[in-house]
């Protein structure tokens, strides 16, 4: 039987789909811009979104640029990205390159439809200028169209899809950079940013202050992000997923364990503005500076799996006897090549069981440097969950929070004993100093005084002794007493006997007790 | 939109501006004193909108002299709207500014005049009205060669009178750039300006006031920058009165440029006071305006352009206007706006 062979071909829709679609977020379009210029070897990329009106949007970093066939061959090849054909690294500083795929450039279709390119390479005397319009690919027509083929438009004419306009002019060699101006901004992404927060604490573009993360920070701390609106959320995911800096004394305070982790991304010299502000990481633990809390900075892995992958990651897991806010935070990062990977996840990639209170008081980061990039779905905020070297990372997650580990028990057990701990000493001090606001009372003033029951063997003459130093009860007394209430019946038995003792004679007094007694132990 | 190359040569050529002495000249003895009087009247918050380029050197300058808000930790000017229509310069202004009132990329003139093709632009803009200074430097002629009179340039002017008016503004300053050159100028547009003048010229006071000058006829063949200063001063306060203010031509200043190549051209900056007639939505007094208008007529005849080339002749006067451009300048280099 003959066999014929058919083209696969895709409709010009396609791209609209891949452009609006894979991008959860609008931070997670601008993330891929960010991306982009920690790959070009930009110092600094800013970005503005002509806040607080959100009508045009800008990104501009310093990159080593594109030449105008550069640009032409990324865009005649969506998908086809050849930025790890010469190596892993960027050129200039070495940073392990963070994309991948190819489609970077059509993220920008989730904030809108038509945005200009103005770029010039290192070294080159050209620049460029690209106009992209996504309107025709957004036209129900293009779902029936062949990629590259024209479309007919309602009021004549037609447009090709898959057509973009590109002219060049003189540049000085020396200058070099990528500038992404972005206009029709989708009305939906508008209207969120510039809808009101459900507070009015809110970051808004005005309280944003300049330099100041620590400030954003602090700012949205008292419970969630999203509550202070669309803005907050936007440089929120930006400055939680962008390859910079930590703000100083982040990601926890006063360790040198995590020394490495600041160095790593302090040493890319790479800096990202938003609306003129820095961003850095915006993890600062503790909370406050109180709170009992426990690092674990080691959780590091390097496995060979299958097929001669490899995975490596660094990270840490911090846990407070706290909730850690905002709950943003709670949960564990896992960065790829120093990029966000989706947000915080507070399931802990799926943690199978359920540990309460525990998932929020956990927050840490994972930073893979080998084995996940093919783990990554298209969206680059989730992963694929059956891949190998995803579910060994999943795997060694949930060793090191839930089972024994060469480093000891498990980290949830670790919590366990150890909230236990602090709970039997936080009890401990608060009963000791309830005694001594009893014993002040007792002998007038504040003193050392303590509370001592009597072996049943060694009875008192009236149930109750007070010396200079002790109150003595005897057991027989304090026996139906409620612990919680201990304390308060022997200052009430010491009072009575120390009021009372001239008054009454000893058998009285033994009676009066033993009703109180009863009157305490009454359940 | 014009092609890629045309607009930068334009850049290029508001890139050689930077360090104009001649442009400086009029920041300092025309417009800073203005923004000085309203820095007093509203405690530095002057609510200005300009057309102010890359740089945006005259938002720094004011800034540094102190007559603008700015808040620093907030990296923000809250009383500055600056429109752009290119890209590029859009991009690097507000990177560069910050936070502002308003950052508008598109047309002005075009945002204007067709506010239906970008509906949305203009509500927003409107929003903002009104300012206690505007400034406009379209980078042109007021009427060029082959617009028609009523050319888009003086209806956007009009429109911003009209939105001053509208919003309630009682007294407040235009400073208005434009460029004249003899060999690209509208021949209609001239003749309608010579007929209001020779009208103009019936009433004594204006005619006392007009002085030794050549009669306006002979004015545009021998004296056709003063020709074009004079007579869209008084048509901007024609239609000031119109629209509900009294226009008064505080300065004007004017500069010649001649390119490599390109035509000789003059630019000419005047500097003009509105102060209301009457209150926003109230009926037009045909009486009022026109004594406005009359009003305004000879002090334009009287009033002479400054010429700052010859004021840039003295050394002193030259090294002063260098050294406040300085800071500027500096403040442009450490932030790298050059490409």
């Amino acid at each position: 039987m003959a066999t014929n062979r058919f083209p696969i071909d895709v409709a010009a829709s396609v791209i609209a789909d891949i452009s609006a679609g894979i991008y959860r977020t609008p931070a997670g379009a601008l993330k891929e811009l960010i991306s982009n210029a920690f790959d070009a070897d930009a110092r600094t990329v800013r970005i503005t979104t002509n806040a607080p009106h959100f009508r045009t949007f800008t990104c501009t970093d310093d990159g080593l640029g594109l030449t105008p066939e550069k640009f032409k061959q990324v865009m005649r090849l969506i998908g086809g990205s050849s930025k790890r054909d010469q190596g892993d690294v960027s050129p200039v500083f070495g940073r392990p390159l963070i994309g991948r795929i190819g489609i970077g450039l059509l993220a920008i279709g989730q904030i809108c439809r038509r945005f200009e390119v103005f770029s010039s390479a290192k070294g080159s005397a050209v620049k460029f200028r690209a106009q992209i319009d996504l309107e025709p690919y957004m036209r129900a027509e293009a779902r029936r169209t062949q990629l590259g083929s024209p479309v007919e438009l309602e009021k004549g004419g037609a447009v090709k899809i898959g057509e973009y306009e590109i002219e060049e002019a003189e540049e000085e060699p020396s200058r070099h950079y990528t500038r992404v101006v972005m206009e029709s901004i989708i009305p939906g992404f508008q209207q969120q940013l510039l809808s009101q927060p459900t507070i009015q604490l809110g970051v808004t573009p005005k309280s944003f202050k300049k330099a100041d993360m620590a400030a954003f920070l602090a700012s949205v701390s008292k419970d969630t992000v999203s509550e202070h609106g669309a803005y907050a959320q936007l440089i929120w995911e930006l400055a939680v997923s962008a390859p910079t800096q930590y703000l100083p004394d982040g990601p926890v305070r006063n360790q040198s364990r995590l020394n490495d982790l600041r160095a790593r991304v302090k040493d890319y010299n790479f800096t990202a503005f938003i609306d003129g502000v820095e961003l850095f990481k915006p993890i600062l633990l503790p909370t406050r500076r109180s709170i009992p809390c426990k690092l674990h900075p080691h959780l590091d892995l390097d496995k060979s799996l299958p097929g001669g992958r490899r995975l490596r990651a660094r990270g840490y897991l911090f846990w407070q006897k706290e909730r850690i806010l905002p709950r943003e935070l709670q949960g564990v990062l896992v960065r790829v090549r120093n990029v966000a990977i989706g947000s915080f996840d507070p399931t802990y990639l799926g943690y199978p069981k359920h540990e309460g209170w525990k998932f929020s008081q956990l927050c840490g980061e994972l930073y893979v440097d080998e084995g996940l990039d093919e783990a990554i779905n298209i969206d680059r905020a989730s992963f694929r969950e059956t891949d190998e070297a995803y579910l060994a990372l999943q795997n060694f997650l949930f060793q090191r929070l839930g089972k024994a580990t060469d480093q000891g028990a498990g980290i949830f057990t670790n919590i366990k004993s150890l909230s236990g701990k602090l709970s039997q000493k936080r009890k401990k001090r608060e009963t000791a100093a309830r005694a001594k606001g009893l014993a002040g009372i007792v002998f007038g003033q504040a003193s050392a005084a303590q509370f001592r029951v009597a072996q049943d063997d060694q009875p008192t003459p009236t149930g109750v002794r007070i010396t200079s130093s002790e109150v003595v009860i005897d057991q027989e007394l304090t026996r139906s007493i409620p612990p919680r209430q201990k304390d308060l019946f022997i200052s009430v038995c010491a009072v009575i006997e120390k009021r009372l003792a001239r008054a009454l004679p000893a058998g009285k007094r033994r009676e009066l007790f033993r009703e109180l007694a009863e009157l305490f132990g009454v359940k | 939109m014009p092609p890629f190359p045309d607009i930068e040569q334009r850049r290029r050529r508001a890139r050689s501006s930077y360090k104009d002495l001649k442009k400086h000249y009029v920041r300092v003895h025309g417009w800073l004193p203005v923004f000085r009087r309203y820095a007093r009247e509203r405690n530095r918050e002057v609510r200005y909108l300009t057309l102010c380029a890359k740089g945006a050197i005259d938002v720094r300058y004011f800034r540094l002299k102190g007559v603008l808000a700015h808040d620093p930790e907030q990296n923000a000017y809250p009383t500055v709207t600056f429109v752009e229509r290119d890209s590029q310069d859009f991009a690097a202004i507000a990177e560069s500014l910050g936070t502002t009132r308003l950052g508008l990329r598109g047309d002005l003139e075009q945002v204007l005049v067709c506010p239906e093709t970008c509906p949305d632009q203009f509500r927003v803009l409107r929003e903002t009205f009104p300012y206690d200074i505007i400034n406009l430097d379209f980078m042109g002629e007021v009427v060029r060669e082959h617009d028609p009179p009523y050319s888009s340039t003086i209806r956007a002017i009009e429109r911003i009178i009209d939105l001053q008016h509208r919003a309630g503004a009682k007294s407040w300053h235009m400073f208005l750039t434009f460029r004249v050159c003899p060999q690209t100028s509208n021949d209609e547009a001239n003749d309608e300006l010579r007929g209001m003048m020779e009208r103009n010229l019936e009433e004594p006071a204006a005619r006392t006031a007009y002085g030794s000058r050549p009669e306006p006829g002979r004015m545009i063949e021998v004296q056709f920058y003063e020709f074009l200063r004079v007579g869209v001063a008084k048509f901007l306060a024609s239609r000031a009165a119109d629209l509900g203010y009294q226009m008064d031509l505080e300065h004007s200043y004017f500069y010649d440029r001649r390119p490599r190549g390109g035509l000789h051209y003059r630019i000419v900056k005047l500097i003009a006071r509105f102060n209301t007639l009457r209150r926003a939505r109230s009926l037009p007094n045909p009486h009022a305006m026109m004594a406005a208008y009359q009003a305004s007529v000879p002090a334009i005849f009287r009033s002479e352009g400054i010429d700052v080339g010859a004021r840039l002749q003295n050394p002193a006067e030259e090294e002063r206007i260098r050294n406040e451009l300085r800071p500027v300048l500096e403040e442009l280099e450490r932030e790298g706006i050059q490409e």
